[in-house]
Order: C-alpha cells, then sequence, then structure tokens
C-alpha cells in the first residue's frame, strides 16, 4: 500500500476507534478503563498504535481483513479486559463481534471511497 | 450514539457561529493543497485533538467540555470539524506564502497565540470550564501540537511527492518521452 494512503487510513481509523470507544462505548456505559495509570497507558498505547497500524496493515489482504481481522481485535480487545485495562459491561462476545465488523465495514467503505478521490487527484 | 446538549446555549452558538466561518472560508477560499494531502492533514488534527480531549477532559476531568465531561454532539463538531479546520489554514498559509526556513518558528508562535487566544474567547461562552487546567497550559500544548504537525506536513508531502515520481516513471518508463 503506498505510503500516503497508508497514513491516511491509519489516521482515520484512529479517529474512528475514538469515536466508537468514547462516543459510543464510554457515554452507553459499555467500556470503562481502569483507574491505574499503567493499565490506563498500556490501553492508550494499544488502541492509539497498535490497533490503527494492526487494521490499516489488515487492508493489504481482504480475507486477512474480513476473516482473521475482528478476531485478532477481539482477541486483543479481552486480553486488555483480563490484563484489567478496560472493563466492559453488560456486553457479550457476539456484540463484540457485531461491533467490530461494523468498524471494519466502515474502515473498507471509507477506503474505497478514498480510492474514487485519490483518482482525480 | 452522540449524546445531545442539555440546554442549548451560549456555547452551542458559539460553536456553530465558529464551524459557520471555518466551512464558509474551507469552502470559498481557492484550493491549492492537493486532495489526498487536505485529507491527511484533517484526519491528523481531528485524531490528535479527540485523543488529547480524551484523556484531558474525559479521563482526568482538567476540564469540562461543553456541558459535561461526555463527548456530546458538540464536542465532536469541535473536534471532528473546528479543530482539523483551524489546522488545514495553518497548513494552507503557510504553504500559499511559501513559509520556509526561520521564518516558519515566528509563523508557528503567531498561531499557537491565535489558537490560545480563541481558547481565551471560548472560555467567556463556556465552552471549556476549568477544573485544574489553566490557560497557560494550553499555549504549551498548541506549540507543542503545531510543532510536530509541522513535520507531519513535511513527512506527508515527501509521501506524495513519491508517489507523484512513481506515477511518473509508470507513464513515462525512459524519463525524456
Amino acid at each position: 500500500m503506498a505510503q500516503l494512503k497508508f497514513v491516511i487510513l491509519w489516521f482515520f481509523v484512529l479517529n474512528l476507534l475514538h469515536d466508537a470507544f468514547s462516543m459510543y462505548g464510554m457515554n452507553q456505559a459499555h467500556i470503562t478503563t481502569s483507574e491505574n495509570p499503567a493499565l490506563f497507558l498500556a490501553f492508550l498505547v494499544v488502541i492509539v498504535f497498535v490497533l490503527p497500524t494492526l487494521i490499516t496493515w489488515m487492508l493489504g489482504n481482504k480475507y486477512v481483513f474480513f476473516v482473521a481481522g475482528p478476531i485478532a481485535i477481539i482477541a486483543i480487545e479481552l486480553t486488555l479486559q483480563k490484563a484489567g485495562a478496560i472493563k466492559h459491561h453488560s456486553v457479550s462476545i457476539w456484540d463484540l463481534f457485531i461491533f467490530w465488523y461494523f468498524v471494519f465495514l466502515v474502515v473498507c467503505t471509507f477506503y474505497l471511497c478514498l480510492l474514487q478521490v485519490l483518482k482525480g487527484r | 450514539m452522540l449524546i445531545l446538549p442539555i440546554q442549548f446555549d451560549a456555547n452551542e452558538w458559539f460553536v456553530l457561529i465558529v464551524l459557520i466561518f471555518l466551512l464558509s472560508a474551507f469552502i470559498f477560499l481557492p484550493k491549492i493543497l492537493p486532495h489526498s494531502i487536505t485529507i491527511a492533514l484533517l484526519l491528523f488534527f481531528a485524531a490528535i485533538g479527540k485523543w488529547t480531549d480524551y484523556v484531558l477532559g474525559i479521563k482526568y476531568q482538567l476540564y469540562i467540555g461543553i456541558d459535561t465531561y461526555q463527548q456530546e454532539l458538540f464536542d465532536w463538531l469541535c473536534l471532528g470539524v473546528a479543530y482539523p479546520l483551524f489546522g488545514y489554514f495553518y497548513v494552507y498559509f503557510m504553504m500559499k506564502w511559501k513559509l520556509k526556513g526561520v521564518i516558519v518558528a515566528p509563523y508557528i508562535l503567531v498561531w499557537a497565540a491565535l489558537i490560545w487566544f480563541l481558547e481565551w474567547v471560548s472560555t467567556l461562552f463556556k465552552v471549556f470550564t476549568y477544573n485544574e487546567w489553566r490557560l497557560t497550559y494550553s499555549f504549551f500544548v498548541y506549540l507543542t501540537l503545531l510543532i510536530t504537525a509541522f513535520f507531519y506536513v513535511k513527512v506527508i508531502f515527501r509521501f506524495y511527492s513519491e508517489e507523484k515520481d512513481q506515477d511518473r516513471q509508470i507513464l513515462d518508463p525512459f524519463g525524456k518521452l
């Protein structure tokens, strides 16, 4: 993937993760973060650096992106929960699947729109 | 789901007026930046603003943005539309006036002061209500952000030129045609 496209997608995913976690998950009290500064820092590092990089990198292969992608992200999220960095409230594993598939669908739609816009640059 | 304002008062009107002004300038000023650079800039400033606001305003509750500690509709309009447009104009005028070398330093200082002044005005309209935060801290946050943005712009323009060169080579493999 070209470098500039990667940067654009990376920042788009970072924005989307913020909106999903802060404006949806936390506003609806579905997720809370740890009060322990070290665990909160771990959560920030994962959500601000690891997840956008992973999701953007996975876009290069549609099978990885749609099949392995959400499973990998949910595994990371559950690891964070196990470590105590985040806590889910009244959220089942199926809710997580639906949520992440929706996020991946939005990323994919943005990518297709971006390709169209950049054609006419 | 986005939370709607508790009360539609001075802070919401202030955000709306600033948004109308910024969007009009964005639409009517001649476009000098390529699409890809514009998108990369808008997303960069939105992401930085959103995550900084989340850590300082929501997690550590150093200030209240708009009406509550939660991020509501007008917070989103501020962070997702107004901040990126300020960032866009910061780069826009840097490119329009072709600023390079030492002149960039005073330009960054002037922009940090301008955004700082706007934040002070916005506190009068209760867009920000400080708890443990001080307006002085904001100046240094803006200064750091604008310096980071300056280097980010250099990187994305380098990527852009490299991609354009590659496109040219594909169209003209011998470089002389």
